[in-house]
């Protein structure tokens, strides 16, 4: 059946709506869980009540922001099958198991730990307590690992872990392991759960500083601020430094999506990164230089080879030679690919046909196609079947500028969550110093400049989502299954319709959200319980 | 300081898998390949920022002399 792409915009908008709602709560949700834990340990060494009314002020916040990061995450698993069911089926498999032990990890310890986290202050004994706030830390943040193992998947499907099977057309598991443990899912779960120890760091800091501006609750705020800056300046730094790395992996593993977060057309030895600049949204094959891309651009020079490659003088590719070859370095045209693809999937219709009539010498030969090897490297043994390609069939005849992703969105997401980064850290040194000589109560300027920027990593981790999500366009699995063919075949009204009924709900969700959490914030630690 | 200069040496190790290969979709197979002992690091890198984070969190109370009683 077709697909009307009018609709597959307004099914990918409902799921951005709902992952970007979700993802309020979410890095939220990692880093206080952690915050909290260290508040409580922190009391029971040294037994001190003013610890104990710390830290349940802050479970208080935390525990309003785990409830709606709990009630967001279950419309996306509804989601997957109303409008994304062909994704659904087709890598049900592959992506299901780990969504399948997120989701008893976050029920079964979640829920368990944070009631007794939560509820069980006067119950059970103070070791147990802790014990209770560290494992609902962990298991929140176990949550993370294997959502974002499924999403790891989706960045990077290495025919290490899965393949595509003939018989039922769909992509099948062949290695639990390499699927757990591969380097771009465990990169971008560090980067995602530092990025939530750096938000939920700022917003104790944040809060911390407002109370101290206002002169209320100042030992409180003083004991806070000293936790969430320490934390946040170590977690800070590690984004950056665990970025990298993150950055490195996308550079090798999926060339559109940094070719596009730094606006290369053109590929380059030695590629700079741009600092600062307005890319412009030009056909990629018409683009003669990188020069001519960008209104105006300050660049780095060599850094995005050095960043992305570990050599300054490295070729990147750019846009233009993902789509029209580069036959000194081994990269073939779309056009190419996407005729590899189609044959694949002609074989496969083959295979069905044969076996459909008994035919098994033609099911076999349709079978041995399929899985032809058309290229191989000896170095690393790593090979390409006919199989791997077979997304990219439905780009044969399609306008071959929709291979990658709109450059200015990704463009601007990506770099101003790197310049937010370095914000984050600047502050959370400024504010570590401060505190250790003992002058932060006294900083009224780097307190207002914690409160104003209490928002921005919410910013950052947002723009950040973005640049994995849109970057990975226009293939839900990259390289393997494109978003046009992983959405449901449904009338564009029923999209629609449930968009702004979700949209309802998010903005109802959000309002009271804010209400409670600025009325906690409002009443202070004493007020809190 | 021993663990740190190890998990630094093993992060620059890294590095040694840079080259100018690519396979005919633009994709290195170099790093397309799972380094599943990799993966396995840079996940215990995990506990190791926290238990770093925590520790850091200690010494500030000490030094800001917010509490000495850690």
């Amino acid at each position: 059946m077709g697909i009307d792409l009018h609709m597959l915009e307004w099914a990918r908008a409902q799921f951005a709506m709902t992952a970007l709602f979700h993802f309020f709560f979410v890095p939220f949700t990692l880093g206080m869980s952690f915050l909290v834990a260290f508040f409580e340990t922190i009391y029971v060494k040294t037994g001190k009540e003013e610890w104990k009314e710390i830290t349940q002020f802050w479970q208080t916040i935390f525990g309003i922001n785990f409830a709606l990061g709990l009630a967001t995450g279950i419309i996306h698993e509804f989601e997957f099958g109303t409008n994304w069911s062909t994704y659904s089926w087709v890598v049900g498999d592959l992506f299901g198991a780990p969504l399948a032990v997120e989701g008893i990890v976050a029920f079964f310890m979640e829920a368990t730990f944070a009631a007794i986290s939560f509820f069980g202050w006067k119950r059970v004994s103070t070791g147990v307590h802790l014990s209770a706030t560290w494992l609902l830390a962990i298991g929140s943040n176990l949550s993370a690992l294997w959502i974002l193992i499924a999403n790891g998947f989706m960045q990077h499907p290495s025919n290490e872990f899965g393949f595509f099977n003939i018989d039922t057309s769909r992509l099948e598991m062949t290695n639990f392991w390499a699927l757990i443990t591969q380097p771009v899912a465990q990169v971008k779960f560090l980067h995602t759960i530092s990025a939530g120890y750096t938000l939920s760091s700022l917003f104790v800091l944040g809060i911390s500083a407002l109370y101290l501006l206002k002169g209320k609750h100042k030992d409180f705020a003083k004991k806070s601020a000293a936790v969430a800056a320490a934390f946040g300046l170590i977690s800070s730094i590690f984004v950056a430094v665990i970025g990298d790395e993150h950055a490195y992996e996308v550079a090798n593993t999926q060339p559109t999506k940094i070719a596009s977060a730094e606006g290369l057309y053109v590929g380059e030895k030695g590629a700079p990164i741009v600092a600062i600049g307005i890319p412009k949204n030009l056909p990629a094959e018409e683009v003669k230089s990188n020069d001519e891309a960008f209104v105006f651009k300050i660049e780095l020079p060599k850094m995005l080879s050095l960043l992305g490659k570990r050599d300054p003088n490295a070729y990147v590719p750019g846009l233009k030679d993902l789509i029209k070859g580069n036959e000194e370095y081994g990269i073939w045209p779309l056009k190419k690919l996407a005729e590899i693809g189609k044959e694949a999937r002609e074989d496969l219709f083959k295979y069905h046909e044969a076996k459909k009539v008994g035919d098994e010498a033609a099911a076999e030969a349709a079978k041995a196609d399929f899985y032809k090897v058309i290229w191989e490297d000896k170095d690393t043994g790593v090979k390409l079947t006919k199989a791997d390609l077979i997304g990219y069939g439905y780009f044969l005849d399609k306008n071959p500028d929709l291979i990658y992703p709109p450059v200015p969105s990704v463009f601007y997401a990506f770099h101003i969550m790197v310049g937010l980064g370095f914000w984050f850290i600047l502050l959370f040194l400024m504010s570590w110093v401060a505190i250790v000589k003992g002058t932060f109560e006294q900083n009224k300027f780097l307190q207002k400049l914690a409160v104003i920027s209490v928002p921005l990593p919410w910013i950052a981790t947002s723009f950040g989502w973005m640049t994995a999500e849109i970057g990975r366009q226009p293939w839900t699995v990259f390289g393997v299954l494109p978003t046009a063919e992983s959405v449901t075949p449904l009338a564009l009204t029923n999209v629609q319709a449930t968009f702004f009924l979700f949209l309802t709900a998010f903005v109802i969700l959000g309002i009271a959200e804010l209400k409670i959490l600025f009325t906690v914030v409002k009443s202070g630690p004493k007020g809190a319980h | 300081m021993r663990v740190f200069i190890a998990m630094l040496m093993v992060f620059l190790g890294n590095f040694l898998l840079a080259a100018d290969k690519f396979m005919p979709n633009g994709i290195n197979p170099e790093v397309h390949k799972i380094h599943t002992t990799w993966g396995v690091i840079l996940f215990f890198m995990w506990p190791a920022l926290i238990i770093i984070g925590y520790l850091f969190v200690e010494f500030t109370l000490k030094k800001s002399g917010l509490e000495k009683d850690l």
